[in-house]
């Protein structure tokens, strides 16, 4: 098969009682990297009857949601409620620069609530602003107090055009308490990052439905998950070490999903302790970090992550653009990685082009990606590029790592679509105008006729 | 007295309808003032701000002609809620002052009226929210239609470009749309 498309490699672990835990390392330089691998234990259904949930479904219907949108955040919004067992409790929350809650604190999922809010639901229209901190602050507040026989989730629909993004994440930080937050983008381009990022924050889960088409397969899956939390309360402490591991935030484990846990440690002491609750049982590990197994690759591992945080506080300003791109930098260096500011150059050292024979251009077949058509892609034949000039390779021929100065554009289109820039201000303003003459004329008019009475 | 009903209705109609056309002038108006006072801000404190709390966009540059004196607030974004408010930056195109071509859009009824008096060689000023000010001359005009804009967002040169919908005294909207391209002369620090 040629190599023109990516392949997806879906593996199961081993059904266990209780969750296992790998742990490899890795010594680069002078430091020791870590890998924890924690996979949650395959609960038997019958066994491990699910919590009962509180859910609270927030819905954004702001002018930007407009179009499809929200009738993709509806879809899922209907799906999810159908998806609701009678012993769990809801509720709905839509805002735009305003804010409706459905019902006064969560409802049971009985019918009558259900049709209730299915008819809230379906009247939804797309207008306003979007003002977002309010309806997160609403779904955080939990009036249950202390009832945590409920695992309490928030469910959120968005598209997440906002500006305020580093205010919403200190609420959530503030007010998270036992919630967790789900994040479900909504549209072709939802704000990523925020989304990610508030899910991290929020211990949950980021889903983005691009199309109608994927609304029931993206919620089954979230609902899957929704309904089996495996481990939760999860976290990590090394003993000795001085560990600065990633993702800082442990997120909750469901079912079938590993916690990968990666941390560089300034010495190999000692042993890291992993603590949290499955079901309503509390569980803890503890791993002496000698009996780690040897490992590859982890240090990239560990400073690709680090650099995915620090895009993360680059976007939500919690650094500065500089501060942020100078420790991406300092990380891809350090560590290989081509990232946004770096690219990796091959320079080969030895020419197989004998000395004295001519430069010439050839095409070399370069295959496409899976069903793509080159003529429709590319419409006719690309023009040859100018022939090259005479050089050399230099150089050590070692692949060398090169800083680059400006960063790679985001993907964009080959043309710019322009948006749509008349009113209809001056036609209603002439056609009104128009219409009190006429209605002067026509009244000018009757009083003629009154007077010759 | 039913006679009289027929013209009141009718003019009433005429009120309404006038009403409506003002108003989006008005809003037009009346946000650019807000706009401004939300960007000097932004460029006095570095972040962007909302020029009024519940906006769903907020100001990223302001556009200058001097010879013609006039100017604009430029919003993020060229969604039809933020272009009754000023002009928008086109998604995908990137910032002026930087490589490519940065394009910004407007009502030619509004915000951008005054494109059709700019002339081949005007000096348009683009401050960006970090206080930086680019100045562009305008070198060429031309007519598209809105889905064959021809534009190349990630060209190697500096250049700016003015879109609104054209013929500009029309009264309905058409598919064509009216471009004013200036390329890059100086980065200097004024105004």
């Amino acid at each position: 098969m040629p190599a023109d498309r990516d392949f997806e490699l879906t593996w199961k672990p081993a059904a266990e009682k209780a969750p296992s835990v790998g742990l490899f390392r890795e010594h680069v330089g002078d430091a020791d990297y870590l890998l924890a691998f924690v996979t949650p234990p395959a609960v038997e259904q019958a066994e491990q009857k699910p919590r009962p949930r509180e859910v609270i479904f927030v819905i954004d219907n702001s002018g930007s949601m407009g179009g499809t949108s929200i009738v993709q955040a509806k879809a899922s919004l209907t799906y999810a409620l159908g998806r609701l067992q009678p012993n769990d409790r809801f509720n709905v929350i839509r805002f735009d620069h305003t804010m409706d809650v459905l019902f006064p604190s969560a409802v049971p999922a009985d019918s009558e609530h259900l049709g209730r809010a299915n008819t809230f639901v379906g009247a939804l229209q797309a207008s306003g602003g979007t003002e977002m901190v309010p309806a997160m602050r609403a779904a955080l507040t939990d009036r249950s107090d202390g009832d945590t026989d409920y695992v309490r989730q928030v469910v959120f629909l968005t598209d997440g055009a906002i500006g305020n993004e580093q205010q919403l994440f200190e609420t959530i930080t503030a007010m998270r308490g036992r919630s967790r937050i789900f994040m479900v983008g909504i549209g072709s381009a939802p704000n990523t990052y925020l989304m990610t990022r508030a899910a991290e924050l929020g211990r949950g889960a980021f889903t983005h439905i691009g199309s109608t088409d994927q609304v029931e397969e993206r919620m089954r899956s979230l609902f899957a998950k929704l309904e089996n939390p495996a481990v939760t309360n999860l976290s990590a402490k090394f003993s000795d070490a001085h560990a600065d591991a990633t993702p800082a935030i442990l997120p909750d484990l469901y079912r079938d999903e590993p916690l990968v846990l990666a941390a560089r440690l300034d010495k190999l002491a000692g042993s890291v302790e992993i603590k949290g609750r499955i079901g309503d049982r509390p569980w803890l590990v503890t791993l002496p970090l000698a009996n780690a197994a040897e490992g590859k690759g982890l240090s990239k591992l560990w400073a690709r992550r680090k650099i995915d945080d620090a895009e993360v506080a680059r976007t939500t300003r919690q650094a500065s653009p500089e501060e942020a791109d100078k420790t991406i930098l300092a990380l891809a260096l350090e560590h290989q990685l081509v990232t946004r500011l770096t690219s990796l150059v091959a320079v080969d050292k030895t020419p197989s082009r004998p000395d004295g024979e001519p430069l010439k251009v050839s095409e070399l077949p370069l295959n496409l990606p899976a069903g793509w058509d080159f003529a429709k892609v590319f419409g006719e034949r690309p023009q040859l590029p100018m022939a090259p000039t005479e050089r050399r390779a230099e150089g050590d021929g070692r692949m060398q790592l090169a800083a680059l100065k400006r960063p790679a554009v985001a993907q964009a289109p080959d043309t710019i679509k322009l948006p749509k820039t008349a009113t209809d201000a001056e036609l209603k303003m002439i056609a009104g105008a128009i219409l009190l003459a006429l209605s002067l004329l026509v009244f000018a008019f009757i009083r003629r006729q009154n007077f010759a009475h | 007295m039913p006679r009289f009903l027929a013209p009141l209705l009718l003019a009433l109609l005429g009120l309404i309808l006038f009403g409506q056309g003002a108003y989006i002038h008005a809003k037009a108006l009346l946000a650019q003032v807000l706009l401004e006072r939300a960007f000097a801000e932004t460029i006095a404190t570095g972040h962007p701000t909302k020029p009024w709390s519940w906006a769903d966009t907020w100001p990223v540059a302001r556009i200058e002609v001097k010879r013609l004196n006039a100017s604009a607030v430029v919003l993020a974004g060229s969604s039809g809620q933020a272009l009754a408010f000023g002009p928008g930056h086109v998604e995908l195109t990137p910032d002026a002052g930087e490589r490519g071509v940065a394009v910004y859009s407007a009502h030619r009824d509004t915000h951008f009226r005054f494109l059709k008096d700019v002339v081949i060689g005007d000096e348009i000023d683009v401050t960006r929210s970090d206080g930086k000010t680019f100045r562009y001359r305008a070198d060429a005009s031309s007519v598209v239609r809105f889905d064959a804009s021809g534009i190349d967002p990630l060209s190697s040169r500096y250049e700016l470009v003015l879109s609104t919908c054209w013929p500009f005294d029309a009264l309905t909207s058409g598919p064509e749309r009216y471009l004013l391209h200036a390329t890059m002369i100086e980065a200097a620090p004024h105004g």
